[in-house]
Formats: structure tokens, C-alpha cells, sequence
């Protein structure tokens, strides 16, 4: 498995006073979110402004530290890699010492432990059985340095903007170079250049263009470098956030296209953060609907796009315009009254129950669990509880 | 839904250049277009098609070194100066700074994409709508404030009599928007041109906000000009669709024929290559290349070298635009769909006879 989050948890402290700060709430942007994907795979994330959808890739990229929840790289966790080492330390007590344990009294027997959990979370349980907790921690940080190289070189990022995300004075031909000289990936200049040539043209520039600066392209073209500059490095996870929202409609088809080619030729998996529905659906495998930091539904792509089964997504999906005259329908039944609550102060129960028209007195109560439409589809709300709760998450 | 047949507002070969040190840039070049009472016109581009600029001309708003080309005619129909009350046609192309400030604002309102930056952050929105109100029209202040109550309430925001006197930063996005579209109808304008109204905002509020726009403009018998590059939206609220690229109009003709039976190549590019949520679609077809500069161009088609119709004429000459059908207008010499014109003789004859 490429990509494993497991009940990731990103919250943000709120903090007032001015010499000594206090911390009065958090926002809690990303709470209890899962997911998994393969190589050559896409999963799209879907969700207003402030659903968290971008917290998400940030999280997994490791630009903020998780509060909890662990991330797995080819099964490998990754979440401590950038800690400072006693948040590290901290880290690992709960999420693996803490967890060993109580899974230890739960099955009786450290064979128990083995035989109930999955393998890529039990070799680090069965490591630190075999070896005791100081050896643990010795055995996650050792090779800290080499670790993080490793997970740079594997994980890239496309961001929205490439006109911010790309350093005004550094030549194409220079910010493709760097990280190739300094991962080792070739040996000389000579090498990277070639590289750098290759590069340029998979994604559909040519070979002058490596001399040139960010502001002589437009924006179509810069995004393109921005995509060669993450795939340089031939990465097996790629991050998109919203890349082609700052493009113009016949630009953004041909961005699409060129990362969907990219990835048959790449064996990548994408995670592909948008709000643009369209998008999502045509470039992904599997999506994923959120909305105050949950996911509220999720599935294979088509299932979720045809039949939407959380009130939130379907309001969310008839709310989208569609380029078809004859498809004009009398909206006012689908619109979703009110705002986004605010994350610092989320409703009781489904955080959807204040503008929900099927809220019953359940979903005021408690956060409701996923229930399984199908093998292929997945929903958070209680309208579904005569299906099957989704275990272990 | 009712249009009355005499247009308020037409615009004739409506040209905006900018003299700047490298030479000209045509921003807007033959721009032809008829606007009725209770019509919607969807104005579509892609940044830099010169759809904003046309907009901007019309409202009286371009700067030095922007200028109007010789032969513009924007033909509004208002009484605002006749002597005797009737309503005769005004050229605002032709008429001065001071006079434009009779028309801006009360008789032609806008809506422009970023409601914070439109919106005085110093001000109450209290201040902000009285202002308008008293400026245009002859009511004293307690009326105003009243009306400006009433105004808010029609737009849909909650308790609008406490929170008029909040500042703009105190509100959302979408509540921020529904002020600026209570502002702008203040004066029960004849025509409301809303510049990108939901791109700033998220899907579910776009809806809140496209749906309040179609019920005022029911109610006010507005005519409405929205400038938008999202096709979907077009879709949505316009009866008519003006499609533009490099400063030029290409294809216009109701909303229907345009998603339909597009004529122009790219129009139709421009259709096949959106991806679209409600269907699978396995393979988009984007347009090749990039769009034109506009500094100094040649007098042929701006979109001669992504077309893929693209013949020997078109390197040579100027298409005019013609109207192949009723209220079907085309600046191509070799379209799509030409069997499906009504008239499709008409087209026919054009490419011929020159």
C-alpha cells in the first residue's frame, strides 16, 4: 500500500494573551480521517473552504506535525520523521507503546496482538515487544536523516499557485537541478542536465525554456514546471492541491491531461485536492467528501458522482452548475441554507445536523460511524444504519 | 419569463484600445450586442478575452490610457436627461465624467467579483448604502436607512435592522455579496452587470447566490449582464451567451443553440474540454496552445493558430460577424454545425460572395 493515513487528527491550538499565552480552544481542521491508496491511483478530496481538504496533504507531506493518527509510506510510518525528538518520543508512546499495551490486555497474549492486527502497524508492535520500549524509539530514530531524505525524495507536492510557489530567481533549468544534486540522484551537471531536458519535455516545454525565469511563462506553462519540478525526482506519491484552479478553463484541460499521462507512464499514486467536482471525477479512482474536518462519505469515484448518499454530498453535488442548459433545474429544493459552521466550535453529534432537513434526534447526539452502502461506498450518517458499521476505524 | 421587446441597452462595434509604449493593445475589438428588460446575458472568456474591459466600457470606467475607438456607439435608454420625461437612447460613449455619474449606479448597477475589496472596510454597511441611496435619488436619510433595511432583508440576510450597522469584515463571504447585490439595486437599476459574482465563493453559496440573483431579477425586471469564465454558470442564469477571445466576439446566440449546436471551433473546444461532475467523460480534449497576446495583433481570426478548422482564408482575411440566424451571431468562415442552421443557406452565401 502506497499511502495508509489512519485516523489522522491535525488540531490548531487557538491562543490569546499577549506575554503569557493560554490556549483557549482549538480548531480542530482535520479529526479522524482514513484513507488509503495504491500506486497509479488517484484520490480525490472534495469539500468547501475550511473542510480541512488541504490540511490533509499538508499533514501527509509532513509541512505540520499530526496531533495524532499515523501515516504510512510503502507501510512505513512517517509521522515521527519530522518531529522534534521529544515530540517524537511523545508521539510514539501513544500512538504504538500505549496502543501495544492495551491491545496486549484486550487479546491476552502478545501472539493475540500479532494475530488480530494488521502487518504494517504489528512490526513496530512486535518490535517493540521483542525489544522493549527505550529500543523502540532507538529503532524509529535511527537513521533519522536518511529517512527524511528518503521521504522528500518519494513524496512531492504541486501547489495551487505556481507563481508563488516557484522561486522568482531561480532559472527553470536551475530549480530542476537542485533537487537532483542534492538527493544524488546523478552524479555531475552534465546528467542533470540531461534530466532536466527530459523533464521538460514529458511535460510539454521545450528545451530553451530551461534558461528562462518563472515570470517569462504563463500560467499554464508555469504549472507545468511546477510539475516537472515534483516528478524530477520520479516520486511515488504526488500531492495536488487544487492545481488547476488558478487556470483558465482550456488551460486546465490541458494540465488534467498531462498529469493523467503522467501518471500511466510514472505508476504514481495521486492524491488530488479540489473543489472543483468536475475535476475530481475525471481525473480520480476513489473520492472522498468532507466537511468540518471529517470525511463524511467516501468511495469509489462513480459511485459516489451517480448515487451521493450523505445529505451534505448530495446538496453539494446538485448545487454545482453543470454546462447543460437543459439540465436548468429548480434548485431551491437542493440549497443547503445557512454557513459552515466554524471549527473552533463544531455542533454536537453530526456536525451537518443544524442545516441537515433529515436531522433526527440521534444525529444531535453523537457523531455517527460509517456505515457500508456497498464494498465500494462508504457514508457517515445515521439514514443508513440499517447497513453494516465499517469496522476498525 | 417575460422580455419586453425594446432593448435597454445596445452596444455597436464597441472598441477599447490601450495606447502603451509598445504599440497597442486592442482589449476589445467589435463588440456588438442587444440587451432587453429581464434578460440574462451570459458573457463568457477566458482571462484576457477582453470580457471585463467590455463591461468596464459600458459603466464608463476606462482609465488612461484606455480609450473608446472612434465608431463605439453603447445606446442606453433612460429619461434621465430629457426634458419632457420621455425616454429617449443616450450614447454613453459620447457622454462626459459628470454626466456618467447620473447613470452609473443608479441606472446601470455592477457586482464585482471580490466583495471586501468593493466594500470600505472604514464604513458601516449602513453608511455605505445610505450614501447611494441619498446621492441618487431624493429621500432623506431615516427613509434611506429604511429602504436600505428593506433592501437587505430581500437579499436574504438575517435580522438585516441590527446587523446594517456591522462593519463589512463582520460578515461571511457569501453575506458580504448579498450586501453588494443589495447596493447595486438601490436604485432599482435598469441594468445590473454582476462581473464574476460567485468566483470568490464556495459551491453551495454560489447556489445560495445565483438563485437570489434569478428571484431579483424577476422581481425588479432587471436586465443582467454576467461576465463569468465558468460555463456551468452561463448555463445556469443566462437566456443569451456572448462567447469572446482575444478581445473579440466570436459566437453569440441563446443559451440553448450555444451548448446545443455550437457554430464557432472555439466554442466548441471550449465545451468538450470541461470536465464535468454529472457524467463520466474518459477523454477531455483541451485546446492546444496558449491564448493570444494582444499587443499589436494581425487582422485575422485570434484563435487561427489553436483552430483546428483553420483554412488558407483564414490567414488571409478578416471574418466580419454575421448572423447566420435569427439572433445567431458568428465570426467564422468555416464552422460546426452548419446543417443545423435554420437558415443554413446564409452561411453558405457569406463564405462565397467574398
Amino acid at each position: 500500500m502506497l499511502l495508509r493515513v489512519k485516523n489522522l487528527k491535525k488540531y490548531f491550538p487557538v491562543k490569546h494573551g499577549f506575554v503569557i499565552e493560554k490556549t483557549v480552544g482549538h480548531v480542530k481542521a482535520v479529526d479522524d480521517v482514513s484513507l488509503h491508496l495504491e500506486r497509479g491511483e488517484t484520490y480525490g478530496l472534495v469539500g468547501e473552504s475550511g473542510c480541512g481538504k488541504t490540511t490533509i496533504g499538508k499533514t501527509i507531506l509532513r509541512l505540520h506535525d499530526p496531533s495524532a493518527g499515523k501515516i504510512m509510506v510503502d507501510d512505513k510510518e512517517t509521522s515521527h520523521l519530522f518531529m522534534k525528538k521529544r515530540d517524537a518520543k511523545d508521539f510514539l508512546k501513544r500512538e504504538y507503546v500505549e496502543k501495544a499495551e492495551s491491545l496486549k490486555k484486550q487479546y491476552k497474549s502478545v501472539d493475540g496482538v500479532m494475530a488480530n492486527t494488521e502487518s504494517y502497524e504489528n512490526q513496530y508492535y512486535k518490535y517493540y515487544f521483542d525489544n522493549g520500549e527505550q529500543k523502540f524509539y532507538d529503532y524509529m530514530m535511527k537513521d533519522i536523516r536518511k529517512k527524511r531524505m528518503n521521504f522528500r525524495r518519494n513524496v512531492q507536492i504541486v501547489f495551487q499557485d505556481p507563481t508563488s510557489s516557484l522561486n522568482p530567481r531561480m532559472t527553470v533549468g536551475q530549480a530542476l537541478m537542485e533537487p537532483l544534486l542534492f538527493h544524488g540522484v546523478v552524479k555531475n551537471k552534465l546528467q542533470a542536465k540531461e534530466r532536466i531536458l527530459e523533464m521538460l519535455r514529458t511535460v510539454g516545454l521545450k528545451a530553451y525554456h530551461a534558461d528562462r525565469y518563472p515570470h517569462q511563462f504563463s500560467g499554464g506553462q508555469r504549472q507545468r514546471v511546477a510539475v516537472a519540478r515534483a516528478i524530477v525526482l520520479d516520486p511515488n506519491l504526488i500531492i495536488l492541491d487544487e492545481p488547476t484552479s488558478a487556470l483558465d478553463v482550456s488551460v486546465q484541460a490541458q494540465i488534467i491531461k498531462l498529469l493523467k499521462d503522467l501518471q500511466d507512464k510514472l505508476n504514481a499514486g495521486y492524491l488530488f485536492i479540489s473543489h472543483d467536482l468536475g475535476v475530481v471525477r475525471y481525473i480520480s479512482n476513489y473520492v472522498g467528501v468532507m466537511y468540518l474536518g471529517r470525511m463524511v462519505e467516501y468511495g469509489v469515484g462513480d459511485e459516489v458522482f451517480d448515487k451521493p448518499e450523505h445529505p451534505y454530498a448530495q446538496a453539494l453535488l446538485n448545487a454545482a452548475p453543470v454546462p447543460d442548459p437543459n439540465k436548468r433545474r429548480d434548485r431551491k429544493q437542493f440549497i443547503i441554507s445557512g454557513q459552515v459552521p466554524s471549527p473552533m466550535n463544531r455542533p454536537k453529534g453530526c456536525f451537518f445536523n443544524p442545516r441537515c432537513k433529515f436531522a433526527m434526534d440521534e444525529c444531535k447526539q453523537k457523531y455517527p460511524p460509517y456505515y457500508s452502502i456497498n464494498d465500494k461506498h462508504f457514508v457517515a450518517c445515521y439514514l443508513h444504519k440499517e447497513n453494516e458499521v465499517v469496522k476498525g476505524d | 419569463m417575460r422580455i419586453l421587446n425594446e432593448p435597454v441597452l445596445i452596444v455597436k462595434d464597441l472598441k477599447t484600445y490601450f495606447d502603451i509604449a509598445e504599440g497597442t493593445v486592442k482589449a476589445v475589438n467589435g463588440v456588438s450586442f442587444e440587451l432587453k428588460m429581464n434578460e440574462a446575458l451570459g458573457v463568457v472568456g477566458e482571462t484576457g478575452s477582453g470580457k471585463s474591459v467590455t463591461m468596464k466600457s459600458v459603466m464608463g470606467m476606462i482609465k488612461k490610457p484606455g480609450y473608446l475607438a472612434e465608431g463605439t456607439q453603447i445606446l442606453f435608454k433612460t429619461d434621465e436627461f430629457s426634458k419632457n420625461g420621455e425616454k429617449e437612447y443616450v450614447n454613453l460613449a459620447k457622454l462626459n465624467k459628470k454626466a456618467f455619474t447620473r447613470i452609473r449606479g443608479k441606472h446601470i448597477g455592477m457586482v464585482f467579483q471580490d466583495p471586501m475589496a468593493s466594500l470600505n472596510p472604514m464604513y458601516t454597511v449602513a453608511d455605505q448604502m445610505i450614501e447611494t441611496i441619498v446621492y441618487h435619488q431624493d429621500v432623506s436619510i431615516e427613509e434611506a436607512r429604511k429602504r436600505a433595511i428593506d433592501l437587505l432583508t430581500t437579499v436574504g440576510l438575517p435580522n438585516a435592522e441590527e446587523r446594517i450597522d456591522d462593519y463589512p469584515f463582520q460578515f461571511s463571504g457569501g453575506q458580504r455579496q448579498r450586501i453588494i447585490i443589495a447596493i447595486s439595486l438601490s436604485c432599482n437599476p435598469e441594468v445590473l452587470i454582476a462581473d464574476e459574482p460567485t468566483t470568490a465563493l464556495d459551491v453551495t453559496i454560489q447556489a445560495q447566490i445565483l438563485e437570489l440573483m434569478k428571484d431579483l431579477q424577476n422581481e425588479f425586471n432587471t436586465a443582467m449582464v454576467y461576465i463569468t469564465h465558468d460555463l456551468s454558470v452561463v448555463a445556469e442564469i443566462a437566456d443569451k451567451v456572448l462567447v469572446m477571445y482575444g478581445g473579440n466576439q466570436m459566437e453569440m446566440a441563446d443559451v440553448y443553440t450555444i451548448f446545443d449546436r455550437p457554430m464557432h471551433p472555439y466554442t466548441h473546444a471550449l465545451l468538450s474540454c470541461i470536465p464535468r461532475h454529472d457524467i463520466k467523460k474518459d477523454e477531455l480534449n483541451p485546446i492546444k496552445g496558449q491564448p493570444p497576446i494582444m499587443l499589436n495583433p494581425p487582422a485575422l481570426c485570434p484563435f487561427l493558430p489553436r483552430c483546428p478548422k483553420a483554412t488558407e482564408r483564414c490567414r488571409k482575411e478578416w471574418p466580419e460577424l454575421v448572423e447566420v440566424e435569427e439572433g445567431h451571431f458568428l465570426r467564422c468562415f468555416n464552422p460546426y454545425n452548419t446543417d443545423k442552421v435554420n437558415n443554413g443557406d446564409k452561411v453558405a452565401k457569406t463564405e462565397d460572395d467574398k
